[in-house]
């Protein structure tokens, strides 16, 4: 008993980690339909972003996430301005095949700079902090989880609270629904493309310190997690904001609960299943606006 | 990566072309002997263990050469022609022959991993170029009745499965706290199968019983479900298989979640990995058990030639060398050996050199703390494991006990979580 609540909890804190690793790529994926499969090299990069902001800076790893939120809206604004527009403008009447190819460049490209950079040991954060436990009878929750749980939960609210109701998330939503009719109506779709992928690797930024205090980094990180992003981007539904927190929830406590009944090999089967099973019966996914 | 590849075989290509119009049918009397050398560097778990057994199979190539180079070859300087495997099977598979046929190298060393020596050294036997085995232990290596792939520094898994059963045996004997029940952990390949498979008979063998048997996807990205159904289980003793990454996860869990056992026994590898206590942690590390295939500094740096070695690797990479290091550093240094005796590059004559392989009592066998020569299959029986504890960071060999630095005493079992 003590261990399916143990395995409850921690099924809802990596779950609540993958939700917000997923959630930067499904602002991306919902609003400009680009595929972004560089997304799982810019989380080794916010990665490797932490460990040196706590090794070189010693800051606390939570006090790191503002600077490499920072920068990584940086990085995303930049990437979008001058790698991805340029080649999207190229293809604006037709779907943007070109993008996906870019973008597969752009993960080789990011995952051997950092092996030149960083090398290819494993990297834990410095500081104590990551090893931190509460016990609460039988129970053990470490800090990172209790944090990764908060945060991301936070985070998700943030975002939904901001598409709703400001007047930029809503032109972001805008032109997500069509962007010809939004541009009709005065809105700059560059413009409004530049600030959703740096939001979307601004998150992408918080999910990478929060990860890195579960898991050591390695410049091959990105392959782990970024295929899991997509399947819980497309398990809740994509352009559903809220979506991508259920599906992440949803991976972490089949991956943590399975575990409790079935060999560990399996249960990674068993994500992969229920993942083909929602393509099939429910394609816009589990919280997906279905569309004409 | 992938254009670099090409780039590289398209230039290998071209050299190689205006070359075998040069060499003609003197190809194998050159001034250098090209050893092809297969390691993951990247991309796997393994890759912090193949980057210190690349760095050590360079610096025996620089010190071979720097001592004048094969001296039966009138001072041939041997040219190691290296491979990042990616821990791929399929990459190593078109490297080797790509090795083989492109670049002409007289014999290949690789590749750590058993999944990728397994398949990558058939296609050494099936071009007649002999294949010095490193590390990998998969049993079925030298079983295959090749007659070019030789494993001088490695035995099958089963024997370090053995050392760590023979272990946990004489502990639980000595101290008179003896295990009843055991967990055996492991990474779904052949190599975590075959240690797995040893130690689940063993453990029937000496009346303990296995109240937890599962392994785990190599790389895993959560490793916490496992982690707390084993602790769900309660063993006394918990048996280890994994590489760096999956060993680090682990045995962060097992003290996070406060996994209490009486001994956690690692299979060398990951366990002994130069980055294993660092990223632990040397709180969550400690006085966690391993099998290593060397014994460390203070019994086998004892010879000059021992300590040129450990010198140099430290100054240059400020980390101290490991069995791979040192095991790397050893099989360089076993070819020049046969290299010496063959007074030939042609891969026929290297391999009739290494079959005939026999050392005893000199600096290399001082080194790797057991002798070296081959029986009819090609596989060096005489290789031996021995059982360390990590105590504040450092690992203290503590079996065979003899082995064991004056003044350290053996820590089982180990105290509970919550009371350190």
């Amino acid at each position: 008993m003590t261990s399916i609540l143990q395995a409850l909890f921690d099924g809802l804190a990596s779950g609540a980690i993958y939700g917000i690793i997923a959630l930067g790529l499904s602002l991306q994926f919902g609003v400009m339909k680009i595929i972004n499969f560089a997304h799982g090299s810019f989380l080794m990069v916010a990665m490797y972003l932490t460990f040196w902001a706590t090794s070189l800076l010693g800051l606390h790893l939570l006090a790191a996430i503002p600077l490499v939120v920072a920068v990584l809206y940086l990085v995303g604004w930049g990437t979008q301005r001058w790698l991805i527009e340029p080649v999207y403008r190229k293809e604006a009447t037709r779907e943007p095949i070109s993008v996906l190819i870019f973008t597969t460049g752009l993960w080789i490209f990011l995952d051997n700079l950092f092996l030149v950079l960083a090398g290819p040991d494993y990297r834990t954060p410095a500081g104590d902090w990551a090893n931190g436990v509460f016990v609460l009878g039988d129970l053990i929750f470490t800090y990172p989880q209790v944090a990764g749980l908060v945060v991301s939960v936070l985070v998700t609210l943030l975002l939904v609270l901001f598409m709703r109701y400001t007047r930029l998330g809503r032109a972001i939503r805008a032109t997500g629904q069509d962007r010809e009719a939004a541009s009709v109506l005065g809105i700059d779709s560059a413009a409004v493309y530049r600030t959703s992928f740096a939001i979307g690797l601004a998150i992408l930024g918080v999910a990478g310190a929060l990860l890195l205090a579960i898991f050591p980094v390695d410049p091959f990180i990105g392959d782990l997690f970024g295929v899991r992003a997509f399947i819980i981007v497309v398990l809740g539904g994509i352009g559903s904001i809220g979506g991508a927190l259920a599906g992440g929830l949803m991976v972490g406590l089949i991956e943590s609960l399975g575990a409790q009944f079935l060999p560990i090999t399996y249960s990674e089967a068993l994500i992969f299943a229920i993942f083909l099973a929602v393509l099939y019966f429910r394609p816009q996914g589990l919280f997906g606006v279905e569309r004409a | 990566m992938k254009r670099s590849r090409m780039w590289r075989a398209a230039t290998a290509a071209a050299s190689a072309a205006v070359l075998a119009g040069a060499l003609g049918s003197a190809a194998w009397a050159a001034d250098t002997v090209k050893v092809g050398y297969l390691i993951p560097l990247s991309g796997t778990a393994a890759a912090a263990i193949g980057q210190e057994m690349s760095r050590a199979t360079h610096l025996a190539v620089d010190h071979i050469n720097e001592e004048g180079g094969i001296k039966a070859l009138g001072g041939a300087k041997l040219q190691l022609v290296e491979v990042d495997t990616r821990g791929d099977p399929q990459v190593a598979i078109t490297e080797a022959e790509r090795l083989i046929n492109v670049e002409k190298v007289s014999v290949l060393i690789g590749a750590f991993q058993s999944s990728v020596t397994f398949p990558a050294s058939a296609i050494a036997e099936k071009y007649q170029v002999p294949w010095i085995v490193d590390l990998s232990a998969k049993a079925e290596i030298t079983e295959r009745g090749f007659k070019y792939v030789f494993r001088p520094t490695q035995i099958p898994s089963s024997g370090n499965a053995d050392s760590a059963a023979d272990f946990i045996a004489w502990a639980g004997k000595t101290t008179g706290k003896q295990p009843k029940t055991g967990a055996i952990v492991y990474e779904n390949t052949d190599w975590g199968q075959d240690l797995a498979n040893t130690m689940r008979k063993r453990m029937a063998e000496m009346g303990i019983k296995v109240v937890f048997d599962e392994s785990y996807p190599p790389n895993s990205p959560n490793l916490r479900p496992l982690v707390v159904k084993l602790k769900g289980a309660h063993p006394d003793v918990i048996s280890m298989t994994s590489y760096t990454g999956d060993a680090v996860q682990l045995q962060k869990l097992i003290a996070q979640l406060r996994v209490d056992a009486m001994a956690i026994v690692g299979s060398a590898a990951g366990h002994v990995d130069r980055t294993f206590v660092p990223t632990v942690g040397v709180k969550a590390a400690d006085m966690v058990f391993t099998t290593n295939g060397w014994a460390g500094y203070d019994s086998a740096i004892t010879t000059p030639f021992a300590r040129r070695f450990w010198d140099q690797y430290v100054g240059k990479y400020q980390a101290d060398p490991t069995e791979f290091g040192v095991t790397a550093y050893a099989d360089v240094w076993i070819l020049k050996d046969a290299l010496e005796r063959a007074g030939s590059a042609d891969p026929k004559a290297i391999r009739d050199a290494l079959a005939k392989t026999d050392m005893k009592d000199n600096d290399i066998t001082r080194l790797v703390g057991y002798d070296i020569a081959f029986d009819s299959k090609n596989q060096n029986t005489l290789k031996r494991f021995v059982v360390q504890q990590i105590k504040d960071g450092k690992y203290y060999t503590v079996w065979p006990s003899k082995l064991t630095p004056a003044g350290y005493k053996m820590v089982w079992p180990v105290p509970d979580w919550s009371d350190r």
